[in-house]
C-alpha cells in the first residue's frame, strides 16, 4: 500500500515540474511568448475550443476520419489476421506482405494517399487505414495462434469441427488480446489522423494546429496539441473500462 | 469381429518434438478392453501413456498398428470418447455451469439445464456455478473437468493422469467419486497413473508399461471385489500386488 501511494506519487511529480519549469521560462521573459505562451494562456486557449466553430468545423471531421478509418482497418484486418492466424497457408499468403508493408512509414505514403484520394476524408482516411491494417494482421494472427493446444483438443473430444473449434474456443479465448491491441491501435490511429490532416485540407484538429501556427497563434497550437492528446488518453480509458468489464474472467 | 470396445493391435507411435527430434513413444502395443471395465495403464512418467490416451481418443493416429473402436477404427475424435486431460484445463472465459455445459451443443436444449443441475450437484460445485475457472482451487478445476466430460455421457471415459496434481486428501475423494460414477453410468475407463496405489484401487486390470519406446511389460488382474473402497488398500491382497507391481516397475 506505502509502495502503491509513493509509486502514485512518482508517476505525476514530472507534471509540475514541466508546468513549473514552463512557468519560469516564459515568466523570466528568457523566451518569446510568440514562441512558448505562458501555461495559463495554453490552458485558456484551450477551453477557447470548445466552441460550436472548433467542435462541428473541426473535432466532428476528425472524429468521424479517426473512426472511419479505425473501423476499416479492423475490418479488414480481423478476418485475415484471424485466419492467417489459424490457416497456415493463409499466413504464407499474408504475413509477408505485411511484414514488408509495416516497416514503410506511414508519412511516406501521404503523398501518394493525395494522388489518389485529393485531400478531403477519403484521404485520411486512407492513411489511417494504411497506417493501422498491416500491424493489426499481424497482431491479430499471433493473438489466435497463442491459444493453448490442450483447448483446442478439449474442442475436438466433444466432436466440434474447424469452425466451432474457431468461434467457440479460438475467439473467445484470444478476445483480451484481440482488444487490448485494438486499443493500441486505436492510438496509432489518432498520430496518423493527425498527420493526414497537417499535410492536406481544410478541416479538422491537425488543420486548425497548422492554421494557428501560420498566424504565430502558439497558444491555440499548443491548446490543438493538448486537445489531441486527451481524446487519444479519453480513448484508451475507454477501451480500459470496456475491457474489464468484458474480460472479468482473465 | 471382435467383441471390444477399444482395441489396439501392434500399435507403434512416433513423431517429431519440438526440436524435430524423433520420438518414439510406442512400440507394438497390444491390448483391449471390454465393455464397463476399467483399465489402468501405469509405468514411469514420459513413457508414453498419454500417447495411448490421445491415439484411443482419435486426437493422433497410429504409425503402425489400428486402433479401433467398436471394430471400426478409430480416426477423428468423438463425443463417445471423453477426455479427461491432465492439465484443468476448463475454458477460462465459461462460468463453471457454461463449462459444464459445453459439450451438450448437439443435444436438445430443453433438457440441458436439468443435467448441468445435477452434474453440479454431484461435483459439489453448485456453490461456484456463476464464478469462473480462476476463482475454483485445483481440486475443483478437476472436478469441473471430469463434469464437463461425463455430462456428455460418453461410452468410453479416457483420463491421463487426472488426480496427479491433487493433494493426498483430495485425491482420495476424488478416487472414490470416480469409483461412484463409473458404477453408476456403466461407462468403461482407461485410466493412466503413475501411482501404484491408484491403479490397484481403481483398476480391474493394470497394464505396466516399459520406459520408452513403451510397450506392455506385464498385465495384472486386480484381486479387489466390486465395489472398491479405500478400505481394501490395507487388505494383503491389496498389499501383496503392490509389491508385485513395485518389483516389474520399469526404473
Amino acid at each position: 500500500m506505502k509502495i502503491g501511494r509513493r509509486d502514485a506519487l512518482l508517476s505525476i511529480v514530472p507534471v509540475p515540474a514541466i508546468v513549473l519549469l514552463w512557468y519560469v521560462l516564459t515568466r523570466s521573459g528568457a523566451i518569446d511568448p510568440v514562441f512558448l505562451p505562458a501555461p495559463a494562456r495554453a490552458v485558456a486557449g484551450f477551453f477557447d475550443l470548445l466552441s460550436r466553430d472548433f467542435i462541428f468545423g473541426h473535432l466532428v471531421p476528425s472524429l468521424i476520419r479517426v473512426g472511419g478509418g479505425f473501423l476499416l482497418s479492423v475490418a479488414i484486418a480481423f478476418p485475415l489476421g484471424v485466419l492467417s492466424g489459424q490457416i497456415p497457408s493463409i499466413a504464407r499468403l499474408v504475413h509477408p506482405l505485411c511484414g514488408f508493408t509495416r516497416y514503410i512509414p506511414v508519412a511516406a505514403l501521404v503523398p501518394l494517399c493525395i494522388l489518389w484520394f485529393g485531400i478531403d476524408d477519403g484521404q485520411k482516411i486512407a492513411v489511417i487505414a494504411l497506417g493501422v491494417v498491416f500491424q493489426l494482421i499481424l497482431l491479430f494472427a499471433a493473438d489466435t495462434a497463442a491459444v493453448p493446444a490442450d483447448l483446442i483438443e478439449a474442442g475436438r473430444t466433444f466432436g466440434l469441427g474447424r469452425f466451432a473449434i474457431l468461434r467457440r474456443i479460438v475467439l473467445p479465448w484470444s478476445m483480451p488480446a484481440i482488444w487490448d491491441h485494438l486499443r493500441i491501435a486505436a492510438g496509432w490511429a489518432w498520430s496518423y489522423l493527425v498527420l493526414s490532416e497537417l499535410v492536406a485540407g481544410n478541416r479538422g484538429i491537425g488543420y486548425f494546429i497548422v492554421q494557428a501556427q501560420r498566424y504565430l497563434q502558439t497558444d491555440q497550437v499548443f491548446a490543438g496539441i493538448l486537445f489531441v492528446g486527451l481524446l487519444g488518453v479519453l480513448t484508451d480509458l475507454v477501451f480500459r473500462a470496456v475491457g474489464a468489464r468484458l474480460f472479468r474472467w482473465t | 469381429m471382435s467383441d471390444a470396445l477399444l482395441e489396439f493391435r501392434g500399435v507403434s507411435k512416433s513423431f517429431l518434438d519440438r526440436g524435430s527430434r524423433e520420438v518414439h513413444a510406442l512400440n507394438d502395443v497390444d491390448f483391449s478392453i471390454q465393455e464397463r471395465e476399467i483399465v489402468c495403464v501405469i509405468g514411469p512418467s514420459g513413457s508414453g501413456k498419454s500417447t495411448v490416451l490421445r491415439l484411443a481418443a482419435g486426437l493422433s493416429t497410429p504409425t503402425m498398428g489400428t486402433v479401433s473402436y467398436r471394430g471400426q477404427p478409430v480416426v477423428a475424435p468423438d463425443p463417445e470418447r471423453g477426455l479427461v486431460f491432465q492439465a484443468y484445463n476448463a475454458f477460462p472465459w465459461l462460468t463453471v455451469r457454461e463449462n459444464i455445459a459445453f459439450g451438450l451443443h448437439a443435444q436438445p436444449s430443453n433438457h440441458r439445464g436439468a443435467r448441468v443441475e445435477k452434474w453440479l450437484e454431484t461435483m459439489g460445485l453448485a456453490e461456484f456455478a456463476d464464478s469462473f475457472p480462476k476463482a475454483l482451487s485445483g481440486g475443483m478445476r478437476q472436478r469441473l473437468a471430469l463434469a464437463r466430460t461425463l455430462i456428455v455421457e460418453p461410452k468410453l471415459l479416457l483420463l491421463d493422469e487426472p488426480f496427479g496434481a491433487l493433494d493426498e486428501k483430495t485425491r482420495a475423494n476424488m478416487q472414490q467419486l470416480l469409483l461412484n460414477i463409473v458404477m453408476d453410468t456403466g461407462c468403461t475407463a482407461l485410466f493412466v497413473t503413475h501411482d501404484i496405489d491408484e491403479a490397484i484401487l481403481l483398476g480391474d486390470r493394470i497394464l505396466l508399461f516399459s520406459a520408452r519406446p513403451a510397450r506392455i511389460l506385464k498385465e495384472f488382474v486386480s484381486p479387489i471385489p466390486k465395489p472398491r473402497t479405500r478400505e481394501h488398500l490395507r487388505q494383503p491382497e491389496f498389499i501383496s500386488l503392490h509389491d508385485e507391481i513395485l518389483r516389474e516397475f520399469p526404473v
